[in-house]
């Protein structure tokens, strides 16, 4: 390429001669000599490398694992969206959400997260990756494992060792995150070709066959719940895991959580246990002020569910969920 | 990769930097027919090509972000109307791209009649095609192409405020960032897009001339005072901007919290330095007569702009993913060099665009002396017409 250019750009030697219009011709003539070259090279260029880049990734076997492939096709329920986003053909809303509520739904379901029983273990961040096969470096759920305060030393506290008396002024918190399946979710209207939708049931979804890439519905997230996958290059977030949903199973974060802090059922029902907690219980939202309607309920904490903007004040753990796009990871890392 | 992530890149900043050109240029081929400024008559031949090239090449600066470009068809079949403000983006450009190519069919149809009973052979076939076989340059016909010249402006006009309108809406409407969920956005985007289009236009003038030769003075320097106040005015926005979003006893905490990506944060010199203090360097420039009436002069000052208007679309589209919305901190970005969403790409656009716009200069008889002989710019059109027709 940048041979192609210095070519275009040393071909011409009776430019110097040219009377002003001639030199202006001259001028139009070059810009498209050279801007032609450059531009083909350069999307060329763009082109192979985004072609290399897909073919590494669709390359499939890897060295050693010879198993003959079991060319699963749609007959075999493999990657049959109709029946695996919606298998009851519930009505979708692209919009007007709260027409939702209108149909009275006979399932609304929605995850209470006792806060008390956290500990901050990301089971359910490794049950969310195995069961859906989440791409390394991005994730549908995981815990935010912080600390804020310390323990210092005091002569009138009431911790004492051999070395001194303290005082205990640590706290530690952990809170699971997941997409809330907002009951006013603003990542859906923003979809340009009506790939993401809220079903019936309050779940919302990815048509992963007719969404484009394009991150606004990541973008429009409050609560970054959505992330572009890596390897298929595709909108993607919790679904609930609508799949073991639809077949009265609950979900994988939800059955592998060690202290049962996540709580899965059907609002709707008032015998359900989410709906008995929310109604003992005072529950938060994530960003209330933001008017998405969040369908994940919280119980157990008084303090925030938001992560203090100054890592002086709420240390984050580091975890492997933890941000590496930050700056705070790059510090930690010596970046 | 993390939890959050710069997902929209350089692309997404081309793209707003070519329909800010595009909706920018097309105002300067409009200054005659909606605005009534008759002198800039000869800007509309050079302006509409530069509408063109950069709004064909538009398109592909969020194709080339997209995770998956080769879905586009989507993007007309299922368009997400009216609620989504990306949806809106085939309606808004295609209705625009129509009302582009038929003006520029119109303004080039006496002079591409000409060129094809002027030249023949291949030539004069091309001609005769640009032309589509027509050959009417009766007066009542020339009337008729007047009057909807100024009906297509008025509708292009419109559809250009539409074009960039909605894409700073498509930031606006985010309200899950708080950089970009502000009422600013609109008109700042629209001032900045008439910057762009002003600059880019007395750039392709000074060097290129229009109409009888050479640039010439007086319009060149009416063109800078336009571009002048303009830059007053995208000033004056970003000093509004700045009021309401850095007091953080003022404005909101999340606002103020974004705003340190610009003061002391990652984007402090791309913003101070690369947006502010260019525009205000072209703004100085712009105030002196001998650089408004000298293309070399003029020509820079543009480019100055035109560098301050690209980097104000680079800090607004990567400024506003800084801001973590669950995290701490910022998020980290490092714009690549090569590869998908890189620098390459920006080139690319760019040199796809320039190649684009050499070919229509190439083609189409923008000069009065393309067809071999003095020829018809508006004002002698008719008295020229007559003369062919005896």
């Amino acid at each position: 390429m940048v041979k192609d250019y210095e070519d275009s750009n040393g071909k011409d030697p009776e430019q110097a001669t040219a009377g002003p219009v001639l030199a202006r011709r001259e001028f139009v003539k070059k810009a498209l000599v050279a801007g032609g070259v450059l531009g083909a090279a350069m999307t060329l260029g763009g082109g192979l490398g985004v072609a290399r880049a897909l073919a590494d990734t669709s390359a499939g076997g890897v060295a050693g694992e010879e198993w003959e492939d079991p060319r699963l096709t749609v007959n075999d329920g493999w990657n049959n969206w109709d029946n695996i986003l919606n298998p009851k053909k519930l009505p979708v809303w692209y919009e007007n959400f709260s027409q939702i509520q209108a149909a009275k739904p006979k399932q609304h379901w929605v995850m209470v997260v006792d806060l008390r029983k956290c500990v901050g273990c990301q089971s359910c961040t490794v049950a969310c990756k195995s069961e859906n096969n989440v791409p390394l470096g991005v994730y549908r759920t995981f815990v935010d494992v912080s600390e804020s305060g310390k323990t210092y030393s005091d002569a009138k506290g009431q911790i004492v060792a051999n070395s001194g008396t303290y005082t205990n002024a640590l706290k530690m918190s952990n809170i699971p995150k997941i997409c809330n399946h907002c009951n006013n979710p603003p990542c859906v209207p923003v979809c340009p070709v009506k790939a993401t939708y809220k079903r019936l049931d309050g779940i919302v979804l990815i048509d992963p066959r007719i969404c484009i890439g394009c991150g606004a519905c990541v973008k429009a997230c409050p609560y970054a719940a959505r992330y572009i996958n890596p390897v298929t290059r595709l909108a993607e977030k919790c679904t609930y895991c609508v799949e073991r949903v639809d077949g009265n199973l609950i979900p994988a974060c939800v059955t592998s959580c060690v202290g049962r802090a996540r709580i899965f059922g059907n609002l709707n029902d008032p015998e359900s246990d989410v709906a008995r907690l929310i109604a003992s219980n005072t529950a938060q939202i994530r960003k209330p002020e933001m008017g998405t309607q969040p369908q994940v309920f919280y119980i157990g904490s008084s303090a925030s569910l938001s992560i203090d903007a100054n890592p002086a004040e709420q240390k984050l753990w580091y975890t492997y969920t933890m941000n590496e796009d930050s700056s705070v990871y790059r510090k930690l890392i010596g970046g | 990769m993390g939890i959050e992530t710069v997902y929209w890149g350089l692309p997404i900043v081309t793209y707003l930097f070519m329909i800010g050109i595009t909706a920018g240029s097309y105002a300067v081929a409009s200054l005659p027919q909606v605005f009534g400024l008759e002198r800039y008559e000869p800007l509309t031949k050079i302006a509409l090509p530069v509408t063109l090239a950069f709004l064909l090449l538009a398109p592909m600066g969020p194709l080339a972000d997209a995770g998956q470009p080769g879905r586009w068809p989507e993007l007309f079949l299922r368009a997400h109307i009216p609620v989504s403000p990306l949806g809106l983006f085939t309606l808004i450009w295609g209705l625009y791209f129509i009302v582009v190519i038929v003006e520029t069919y119109i303004v080039y149809r006496v002079p591409n009649i000409r060129m094809a009973q002027a030249k023949e052979g291949a030539k004069g076939r091309l001609y005769r095609i640009l032309s589509l076989g027509n050959t009417d340059v009766s007066e009542a016909r020339l009337e008729r192409d007047q009057s909807w010249l100024k009906i297509l402006s008025v509708v292009g006009i419109i559809l250009s405020i539409a074009f960039v309108g909605y894409d700073a809406y498509m930031f606006a409407s985010l309200k899950a960032d708080p950089l970009w969920a502000s009422p600013m956005i609109i008109p700042m985007f629209l001032v900045s897009a008439a910057v762009s289009g002003f600059a880019i236009i007395t750039v392709v003038y000074a060097v290129i001339g229009a109409g009888d030769g050479a640039a010439r003075p007086d319009l060149l320097d009416g063109l800078m005072r336009l571009l002048m106040w303009m830059i007053f005015i995208d000033l004056l926005f970003d000093v509004i901007d700045m009021l309401t979003s850095i007091p953080t006893v003022y404005a909101s905490a999340p606002l103020a919290a974004g705003w340190r990506v610009f003061l002391g944060g990652p984007l402090t010199a791309s913003y101070w330095l690369g947006q502010i203090a260019t525009l205000v360097l072209a703004l100085v420039l712009t105030w002196f007569p001998a650089v408004r009436k000298s293309a070399r002069l003029a020509s820079l000052t543009s480019l100055v702009t035109l560098f301050s208007v690209f980097m104000m679309r680079y800090n607004i589209v990567i400024g506003g993913q800084m801001e973590p919305k669950v995290s701490q901190g910022f998020v980290t970005y490092a714009p690549p060099v090569f590869g998908p969403g890189s620098w390459q790409v920006v080139f690319g656009l760019l040199a796809l665009a320039v190649f684009i716009l050499s070919v229509l200069f190439t083609v189409l008889p923008w000069r009065n002396d393309s067809g071999g002989d003095e020829s018809a710019v508006h004002p002698r059109l008719q008295a020229h017409v007559r003369s062919l027709n005896q």
